[in-house]
């Protein structure tokens, strides 16, 4: 009965697409929740709600936006920006990801802006496996 | 404390050269008096629990071509989609485009109360015990643990009165003064009243003043009904609606070429003191007629109180509805540079009153 | 400007969670006292925030009706205190002029409605209890057996302006004004208009708050906008601070006296402190998020340096909105510098550091305390302010009080929906 990647995506770009209010075709997987679809700070509250409610999941207040990258892991994050190798993570996962944004390299403070719907959908499929002891489908 | 004569202010001339209505009757004042005139009377449900109201909503209303940032609608309740719908249709009717700078206007609103989203908290706290619900109520551990869980994390942003203004200012990019009356029935009448101070008083050129209501929720028509309980009589007809006016001082808007509806030349409120509802009425309309030597007539009453039977009472709305129509009653009989005068009264639960003195674009 | 009337505080009243009364106040913010503790009020242990600064229980002013104040709501009494407070203090009581007097107003910042926690949820309850549908019909009886006949009067704070003015006989000007958290600020400056038009001679203005409740903790906690250092409540309010979580929630109310100087004068009333000037903005950015650029908040204190016709040279302190959240600090502290750009950055302290957040009610008792601070030319401290903020970089009179030598204080309120207030207060020497 898992979902599997595809449905949990489908499901959250409506959820992100009606919260944002943005059509759906805008809701790209990979599109920054920030830079390219316009969420602000509240946004992430409302998406929480919305994914809550709709998977019952309960979330802590950070775990959902931790993204991809734990800032307190030194694999990750040194000094302050991102490392070599969370960069080359990103170049694999996001081939269209806009660098350009980030001349002077991703800090710490810039992690919000990395969120898309993939980075909402990679936390679900953990807490799944969490909660329900096998990975989705 | 001695007497002492007040001070004859030092004031501007303010014109009124836009109106934006979102009414059960229609959006402008053309259709609004062509449906009254026509005997329309608003469509109108009867309210649970409440034999002495009936509400009239308005069909078909539309928030979301009236918001520059659609996203914004989600923190909106009814009230302030419509003084959202209100402002940007008087913008338009006072014909200030995109190129009249915005960027400095007063903004300043009316509405009744807050909106509480009794649905909301409701579907919050359930699903309960149908033995005991009351639990959801007294065991406070419990209620925080539903309400926390389940309620909509929006829902203060939505509740609190300030956002009427708030989003207005937003929407049209204002950075001027903003702020919403939260002065029962008589907020929008208080609302034209204080934006005309700001004009008259040479702190702002533009303002855009009125009131909007929305009372659908069922605690806001309980709390109605407990004041209008049927005597025989027909019910209480409450309606939603919302009026917006651009304010402008008289020779900002000459400049620009603006066509004129009419000018604010008073204002006043007050309190009941002692439950004297007269003793301040009397009070609001000198204090809005200020040191006029001119004669003044009242405002009709009974084509209010015909107003509020057909289009409904729309609360803090009423007023600046009541006025917009005034004015344009005015304009229908003696043409665009009519000289008549009078005077806008609003009275709130518990007899506080404002008073406005209108006129029209011809008195001299 | 030789036209324009000056506007003087002749009266003062409060309700903090000091203490009943301005000395209370005064000595307890110069002393850097914290009033956050444990939420005693009501049960809040389901909550993730379980502090605030509690006010103690008000007691009823004799010109209060005893049946009025028994059917009172909190944010009613306070209020009630408060404003009959600050015109006992203006010798201004009433009793004087019965049947009221018209050069008196009254401007109240208000913005919920004040019901009870049974008044809102045994209806809601009511409504769900045997399906999930809510059921009017159950919502609506559950109403009429929990709501008394003045809910339709507390349905509206502009029906508790009314009522204030009634029972004070304040027949004058009448408001009721609401711009979230920027409202006590807001309320002066309405109030200083009307005396500078000429529509009264003095004004009471008045704001009062009391979310602590557990649908209004709830609400903000929703909002993740509170501390949740639950185990250090009189550290939990560290405006300016790294590792600020938040604000913490206070109540309470604050009325003022604003009187015509010529009318004071006349009266031989003595006076606090001049109302130099205000200032109001709008962000009109976002919702919650403050502009970037602190445009509304720099804006708000221009305007009402412009107002006031001063400098910003001349500004001596700053009372801050200084919350203790991330967002309001950083740009707070943005904005004072954009609008001290040119000029030395005077000092700032924040009041909810001791206090909290009194949300309505913070404006006006803010603005008790700057006056507190002005008499006494002592600046009162930012508590808990141990370790900086490297975005949060101008002085903030940290930990303990310090005396001063200025003529010119600004103090900040800031709302949700980008409302922006500020206020010009002026040493008074007479």
């Amino acid at each position: 009965m898992n979902p599997t990647r595809e449905e949990l995506r489908q499901k959250i770009v409506l959820l992100v697409a009606d919260a944002l209010d943005r059509d759906v075709a805008q809701v790209s997987p990979q599109a920054s929740l920030i830079d390219d679809l316009g969420a602000e700070s509240i946004d992430f509250l409302d998406l929480q709600f919305r994914i809550e409610s709709d998977f019952g999941f309960k979330f802590t207040d950070e775990e959902l936006w931790r993204g991809s990258f734990d800032p307190t892991d030194p694999r990750w994050v040194a000094g302050g920006r991102l490392t070599a190798a969370a960069v080359e993570q990103v170049r694999r996962r996001q081939p269209d990801f806009a660098w350009e944004r980030f001349a002077a390299g991703i800090a710490v403070a810039d992690l919000p802006r990395l969120l898309t719907v993939d980075t909402i959908v990679d936390h679900l499929e953990r807490r799944w496996a969490q909660d329900h002891g096998a990975p989705a489908g | 404390m001695p007497a002492s004569p007040l001070i004859a202010p030092d004031r501007r001339r303010v014109v009124v050269t836009g109106v934006g209505l979102v009414t059960t009757l229609g959006g402008s004042c053309e259709e609004i008096r062509s449906r009254l005139a026509a005997g329309e009377v608003a469509a109108s449900r009867p309210v649970t629990g409440a034999p002495g109201l009936r509400l009239a909503t308005i069909a078909g209303f539309e928030a979301r071509p009236h918001f520059r940032q659609p996203k914004a609608l989600k923190l909106t309740d009814r009230k302030t989609q419509l003084a959202v719908a209100a402002a940007a249709l008087a913008v338009a009717d006072a014909g200030l485009t995109e190129e009249v700078s915005r960027d400095d206007w007063a903004i300043v609103l009316g509405c009744s109360a807050s909106d509480l989203q009794c649905a909301e908290l409701a579907r919050a706290l359930g699903p309960l015990d149908p033995a005991a619900p009351e639990r959801a109520v007294d065991d406070l551990p419990f209620f925080a643990e539903r309400l926390l869980g389940g309620l909509n994390p929006l829902w203060l942003l939505i509740n609190l009165p300030n956002m009427v203004g708030a989003h207005v200012g937003i929407q049209l990019a204002s950075h001027g003064p903003n702020h919403t009356l939260t002065g029962d029935w008589i907020a929008g009448t208080q609302a034209l009243g204080e934006a005309w101070l700001a004009i008259a008083g040479g702190e702002r050129e533009v303002a855009l003043a009125g009131g909007a209501d929305a009372p659908l929720d069922p605690f806001d028509l309980g709390a109605l009904a407990t004041r209008h309980t049927t005597a025989g009589g027909a019910p209480f007809l409450v309606a939603e609606g919302a009026a917006v006016w651009v304010l402008e001082e008289r020779e900002h808007a000459r400049q620009r070429g603006a066509r004129t509806l009419g000018e604010i030349r008073g204002y006043a409120s007050t309190a009941a003191i002692g439950g004297d509802l007269s003793g301040a009425l009397q009070r609001a309309a000198r204090g809005a007629l200020g040191g006029a030597d001119e004669p003044w007539d009242e405002h009709p009453a009974t084509t209010r109180a015909e107003i509020h039977r057909r289009l409904g009472h729309a609360l803090a709305a009423s007023g600046p509805i009541d006025g917009a129509l005034l004015l344009a009653e005015w304009a229908a009989v003696e043409g665009a540079e009519s000289a008549a005068a009078g005077l806008l009264l609003a009275v709130g639960t518990l007899g506080q009153c404002a008073a406005l003195a209108l006129a029209g674009p011809g008195r001299p | 400007m030789s036209a324009r009337r000056r506007v003087v505080v002749t009266g003062l009243g409060v309700v903090s969670p000091l203490g009943h009364g301005v000395e209370a106040l005064w000595r307890g913010l110069a002393a850097g006292r914290s009033a956050v503790g444990p939420i005693r009020r009501f049960d809040a242990s389901g909550y993730p925030t379980r502090i605030a600064a509690e006010s103690p229980e008000p007691e009823r002013p004799e010109a209060i009706a005893d049946r009025l104040w028994h059917a009172a709501s909190r944010i009613e009494r306070f209020a009630f205190v408060a404003a009959s407070a600050a015109l006992a203090d203006a010798d201004l009581a009433p009793g004087a002029w019965r049947g009221g007097d018209e050069r008196l107003g009254l401007a109240l910042a208000a913005g919920l409605g004040s019901f009870s926690h049974r008044e809102v949820f045994a209806p809601c309850a009511a409504a769900i209890s045997q399906s999930a549908d809510f059921d009017e019909e159950r919502f609506a009886a559950a109403f009429a057996r929990e709501c008394g006949p003045r809910i339709a009067e507390r349905r509206s704070p502009g029906n508790l302006a009314a009522r204030l003015a009634d029972e004070l006989a304040l027949a004058g000007p009448l408001l009721a004004v609401d711009t979230a958290c920027a409202a006590g600020t807001q309320a002066l400056g309405d109030a200083a208009r009307w005396i500078r038009r000429g529509l009264a001679e003095a004004v009471v203005a008045v704001a009062s708050d009391s979310q602590l409740a557990p649908l209004g903790l709830a609400s903000f906690c929703l909002l993740r906008v509170l501390s949740t250092r639950n185990d250090d409540p009189a550290r939990a309010s560290r405006p300016f601070a790294a590792g600020r979580d938040g604000f913490v929630m206070g109540e309470g109310a604050g009325a003022l006296v604003l009187e015509a100087l010529e009318s004071a004068a006349r009266r031989g009333a003595p006076i606090y402190a001049e109302i130099a000037g205000f200032g109001s903005a709008c962000d009109a950015y976002r919702v919650t998020d403050p502009h970037p650029d602190g445009l509304g908040a720099a804006l708000a204190m221009q305007r009402a340096l412009a107002d006031a016709g001063v400098e910003p040279a001349a500004v001596g302190y700053i009372n801050a909105h200084g919350t203790s959240t991330p967002a309001n600090d950083r740009l707070e502290t943005r904005a004072i510098h954009r609008v001290f750009a040119a000029t030395a950055k005077p000092p700032v302290s924040s009041t909810k550091s001791m206090i909290g957040h009194l949300t309505v009610a913070a404006g006006a008792v803010e603005a008790i305390a700057t006056i507190g601070m002005l008499r006494e030319q002592r600046l009162h401290p930012t508590r808990n302010l141990d370790e900086g903020d490297p975005d949060c970089d101008l002085d903030y009179v940290p930990h303990v009080a310090r005396p001063a030598s200025f003529e010119l204080a600004l103090s900040n309120s800031f709302g949700f929906g980008g409302q922006c207030a500020s206020l010009v207060l002026r040493r008074w020497n007479g």
